[in-house]
């Protein structure tokens, strides 16, 4: 069921937002707006600020400047709010980061148990259903080293999912992973989208760029220099930068 | 020389009751130890500044000083402030003492070395920083804590023998004051090692017990 996004309500705002580490300017007023049940992907050299911008919106990183609302609300950095708003937001990371002493089935119930309050059975049947939909429902007993880094990383996916989160952030979620991996992860996260599920991607994976998003973000030197829908991206790239990437990325 | 065997069997009673008040002072120390040494740790790593410092300066004292002058400090230092305890329980202040400040620099460096990933992920979840360093990343740093912390435990029981400076009634007290009523030496110091052996002995094979079931 693919929503309209013209109509829907804006889910996230970022204004001039500014981070600096040390004297490197990692995010140089940014300022993007997105829509409930979008997908966003965002592309651009390493070192353009595309991790540092995710990690901005849940607040791994905190902003030198400019402000960020979700949901029309701008979140304080009383620590109450901010894990408020973590709770909201679904976070996949490029090195999978499951709790390695964790059962598969405990590491997706461990946050709604211990932060929402949900009795096991509740929580253990939501997981199981999350893992039906990443297709691991038969490893629910196993130990995140014992499975694949694609198995590990969708059940990253399931964990965030399990939290019933407004966004998701992918942080280069299939970097670290063998190429014939990439494509299972690539299509969970194909089916999330279709399912409506809002949704920002930092990736180097223009084929799942091309396929998944409404609009692609291109950044540059920590600002967003391009943004466009695929079609239009690809075919007439809106930057010189963003064309001279382009060939770099498709080139072979 | 032969191996007086009857003044051997002869000791052996009080040295046992002995042994007894060393396992009793160890274990409290090391339960009380071990059981203040994690919040401490996390206290150190992300309470706020005043807490920070003042942790860490007690692990950099008491960590610079030997054990027993943090007896003697606690012997005298108590009853200064008004508490007054009986030689076990300065004994016991002292051990858990001691063996907390190792403890919290062994908890300290184990999570630390976990990585980033594991605090992000668990902050990205929505969990507070206390809980994520209580709930998620030390019950994962166990298997790294659990051998180095069994040395530092084994240290602190074999500290108990300095207790005799303060009149407690352990193996170390009992056995010089049963060598110079009885003029017999090698017996009772050899009695003397083996007590030891064997309660460190246990902390050792409940500690690799532990490992195994942190294993899997």
């Amino acid at each position: 069921m693919p929503t309209d996004v013209n109509v829907a309500p804006a889910l996230l705002s970022m204004r001039g937002v500014v981070k600096r580490f040390g004297a490197f300017t990692a995010l140089d007023g940014v300022e993007l707006e997105m829509r409930k049940g979008e997908r966003l992907v965002i592309c651009g050299p390493s070192g353009s600020g595309k991790s540092t911008l995710i990690r901005c919106i849940n607040r791994l990183e905190e902003p030198d400047g400019g402000s960020i609302s979700i949901e029309g609300r701008t979140v304080g950095r009383g620590s109450a709010e901010l894990n408020a708003l973590r709770r909201r937001i679904g976070m996949v990371f490029q090195q999978f980061n499951l709790f390695p002493h964790l059962s598969v089935i405990d590491n997706i119930t461990i946050a709604p148990r211990k932060l929402l309050g949900m009795a096991r059975a509740e929580a253990e049947a939501k997981a199981t259903a999350l893992l039906e939909r990443v297709q691991l429902a038969d490893q629910a007993r196993k130990l995140p080293p014992q499975l694949s880094g694609g198995q590990q990383q969708r059940v990253a996916i399931a964990r965030a999912l399990a939290m019933d989160p407004v966004l998701m952030l992918f942080d280069e979620p299939t970097s670290a992973l063998d190429p014939e991996m990439i494509k299972e992860v690539l299509d969970v996260m194909l089916e999330l989208g279709r399912q409506g599920m809002s949704m920002i991607v930092v990736t180097h994976e223009m084929g799942f760029a091309r396929r998944a998003a409404d609009r692609i973000v291109f950044m540059d030197k920590g600002r967003i220099v391009a943004t466009a829908p695929p079609e239009e991206f690809f075919s007439r790239p809106p930057h010189p930068r963003l064309q001279q990437f382009l060939d770099n990325v498709l080139g072979h | 020389m032969s191996f007086d065997w009857k003044a051997f069997f002869e000791v052996m009673p009080q040295l046992l009751r002995a042994a007894v008040v060393t396992v009793e002072v160890s274990v409290l120390s090391l339960a009380f130890a071990c059981l203040v040494a994690p919040p401490l740790a996390i206290a150190r790593m992300i309470g706020p500044w005043p807490v920070r410092v003042l942790v860490g300066a007690l692990v950099e004292v008491v960590r610079g000083i030997p054990p027993l002058v943090v007896i003697a400090f606690v012997y005298f230092a108590l009853p200064a402030i008004g508490l007054v305890f009986d030689g076990f329980w300065t004994g016991v202040t002292a051990l858990t003492v001691v063996g907390a400040v190792y403890a919290v620099e062994i908890v300290r460096s184990s999570i630390e070395s976990l990585g980033r990933g594991q605090r992000e992920a668990a902050l990205a979840l929505g969990f507070p920083l206390w809980r994520t360093y209580l709930e998620l990343l030390l019950p994962q740093a166990m298997k790294r804590i659990l051998p180095p912390l069994t040395n530092e435990l084994a240290n602190v029981i074999k500290a108990s023998a300095l207790l005799s400076v303060i009149s407690v009634h352990e193996i170390s007290q009992v056995g010089h004051s049963l060598i110079f009523e009885t003029f017999v030496v090698v017996e009772i110091i050899i009695q003397m090692a083996i007590l030891y052996l064997i309660i460190v002995g246990c902390l050792t094979v409940l500690s690799r017990a532990l490992e195994r079931r942190l294993a899997h």
